[in-house]
């Protein structure tokens, strides 16, 4: 991995007596995808929280390009651009006057770039806040998230109340990001759109990071089910002896990581009365988790 | 950066403001038609009365008996002389119109600024930029000394306006012309026959409105530290409005009350005293009264000083704490 951009640290946040984040240790790359899962209440926005500064936190550490979070603030949100988890904005602005604001903090005035975006968005930004849709709103701030070139993007349930069509948009803007050697660290629900576009996703409970799962390893792996009417295999297709668990009432399970050709004849030669083949998803790990 | 946040926060108070500026002028000028009825019309009548059954104070005495004198002393009207123009005009300053709308504006805002942005949720994305928490408390500074001068000004402005349209305060008698004895009989009153016009200036006003920008900006202040301490806009209100009517009814008993007179040093009102200011350009408060052989003090620095203690606090804490999650 090439020098981290992102540097968690043991970082851990308790409020009173109640740990909200447990001595969270990660690095995310440059032009690194990672999604961040977990139910809610998992600590998942604490860790977004403490990433950009809002929350001290009570042990650890965490630094963007160098500068802790924390104590020099300002320098790490320079580098970062955030689109929280629950959006309130000024209402009384429009939507290009909220970006434009936005952009004069960073020092940048968003230039025609703008409104190429805002094109591809389906937006109209010269309508007051007010009088946009959820959805509507949160492009606006998309928007603003994009315009600038940062090396770090934050967001949190980016896709919350986007249509479909959007949703795509969006997930192809985060991966024209990493070809730009942005990283992107996002929380989400839906695993799906994780799958789609992280390279690396970090699993949350109860605060502690408990799973890393590299999406290479996943994408590689097929999920193998079955029924077997006849005598059980005791060795898999590579010639290994199966997992114990493997079998059980009947119903072969397991996870394949190799060359189609060879899994194909070794299950040919199974006493097979059904089959299922399909690309290993997020969904068993996640259960795993949060099941 | 500080120039793009101020621009920012003037442009959110701007209706609001608009509404109070227009609200202060309006009552600057009609009290000055007010100052106008009572010094020109009412008050020479009262003083002749006076004179003719010997007593010439008799009526500001009796007015000041009783409730009276509790309003006297609750709105800060000791040494003020309804006869004189420029001393009714100075109650102005003292109005509970004005003293109330100068508090809401002071608590309103400053009560927004942090816990407000929390409250709504606006605070996220803004601390999201690489806007130091720092540059936001010292922003919202700015805007008080930008905006609250603008409200006094509004005020003295239109007493200005007052003044120019209301015409010569010559005392009028023409009342008392028509007043009956008992069995109809003309009473001759004590009048000049060629009354003069009532010396009146509003300039002194303006030295007055320094001190009710200071005594804003100390409520501000104060707002300002709880704000950095709060998630809730409307909490922040509350204990802040609560703090302004503990100090306000602490002062007032203070007046009314020797022994209670010990706790008025304590409050921001005391501090208060615009219409010295006014008058006799005396901006200091004899401390002496309540705590013997203190020294006196400038009221409009010694609230100055409230209100940047109060800007100091909020900064410490506003730097040093969690920004949580909106509600």
């Amino acid at each position: 991995m090439a020098d981290p951009l992102l540097v968690a640290e043991n970082l851990t946040k308790d409020y009173g007596s109640f740990r909200a984040l447990a001595g969270l240790n990660v690095n995310i790359a440059a032009g690194e995808v990672v999604g961040l899962l977990g139910p809610n209440g998992s600590g998942k926005s604490t860790a977004l929280r403490s990433l950009l500064g809002f929350l001290k936190p009570t042990l650890g550490r965490a630094t963007i390009a160098g500068f802790d979070c924390w104590a020099e603030g300002v320098e790490a949100r320079r580098r970062v651009a955030y689109l929280p988890g629950e959006l309130r904005l000024y209402e009384t602005m429009t939507g290009r006057r909220l970006v434009t604001f936005l952009g004069q903090l960073r020092g940048d005035v968003p230039g025609l770039e703008v409104d190429a975006l805002a094109k591809k968005l389906d937006i109209d930004i010269d309508r007051p806040l007010t009088h946009m849709s959820s959805g509507m709103k949160r492009k606006v701030v998309l928007l603003a998230v994009l315009l600038p070139k940062v090396p770090l993007i934050i967001l949190d349930e980016p896709t919350n109340t986007l249509d479909p069509t959007m949703r795509d948009e969006l997930l192809e803007q985060l991966k024209a990001a990493k070809a730009r050697g942005q990283a992107v660290l996002f929380s989400s629900h839906v695993l799906q759109e994780v799958e789609a576009v992280c390279d690396r996703v970090l699993i949350l409970r109860r605060g502690e990071l408990v799973h890393i799962q590299e999406m290479s390893e996943l994408r590689e792996g097929r999920a193998v089910s079955a029924r077997i009417t006849g005598t059980a295999p005791t060795s898999g297709p590579g010639g290994e002896a199966l997992p114990t668990d493997a079998i059980t009432d009947g119903r072969l399970s397991l996870t394949y990581r190799g060359a189609l050709p060879a899994l194909l004849e070794w299950l040919a030669r199974q006493p097979l009365a059904d089959l299922k083949i399909e690309p290993q998803g997020l969904t068993p790990i996640y259960r795993r988790f949060h099941g | 950066m500080t120039a793009i946040l101020v621009r920012k926060l003037l442009r959110d108070v701007r209706p609001a403001l608009i509404v109070v500026c227009l609200v202060l002028f309006v009552f600057a000028t009609f009290w000055v038609k007010i100052t106008q009825r009572v010094t020109v019309e009412i008050a020479p009548v009262f003083e002749s009365v006076g004179r003719f059954v010997g007593d010439k104070n008799l009526f500001q005495d009796l007015l000041f008996k009783g409730p009276g004198k509790v309003s006297q002393a609750a709105l800060g009207w000791g040494d003020l002389n309804f006869e004189r123009p420029n001393d009714f005009l100075a109650m102005g300053m003292l109005h509970p119109i004005v003293l109330t709308l100068c508090v809401v504006w002071a608590v309103g805002r400053a009560a927004g600024a942090v816990a407000g942005e929390l409250d709504r949720g606006t605070m996220e994305l803004l601390m999201s930029q690489p806007v130091p928490r720092n540059r936001l408390i010292f922003a919202h500074f700015l805007v008080d000394l930008i905006v609250l001068p603008t409200i006094c000004l509004a005020f003295f402005a239109g007493t200005q306006f007052g003044l120019a349209i209301v015409g010569d305060f010559i005392p009028d008698y023409t009342m008392l012309k028509s007043l009956k004895g008992p069995g109809g009989r003309t009473i001759s009153f004590p009048t000049p026959e060629n009354p003069q016009p009532l010396a009146v200036s509003g300039l002194g006003e303006f030295t007055g409105l320094m001190n009710t920008f200071s005594m804003m900006f100390a409520i501000s202040g104060i707002t300002m530290t709880l704000s950095a301490v709060g998630r809730s806009r409307g909490k922040v209100t509350g204990y802040a409005v609560l703090i302004v009517v503990v100090m306000f009814v602490a002062n007032t008993i203070g007046q009314l009350w020797e022994p209670a007179g010990i706790v008025r040093p304590l409050t921001l009102f005391f501090y208060y005293q615009p219409q010295k200011a006014m008058l006799d350009g005396n901006w200091m408060v004899d401390v002496g009264k309540a705590w013997s052989g203190a020294p006196s003090v400038s009221g409009a620095i010694t609230l100055l000083t409230m209100g940047t203690v109060g800007y100091l606090l909020a900064l410490r804490t506003f730097t040093r704490r969690d920004l949580p999650a909106p509600l």
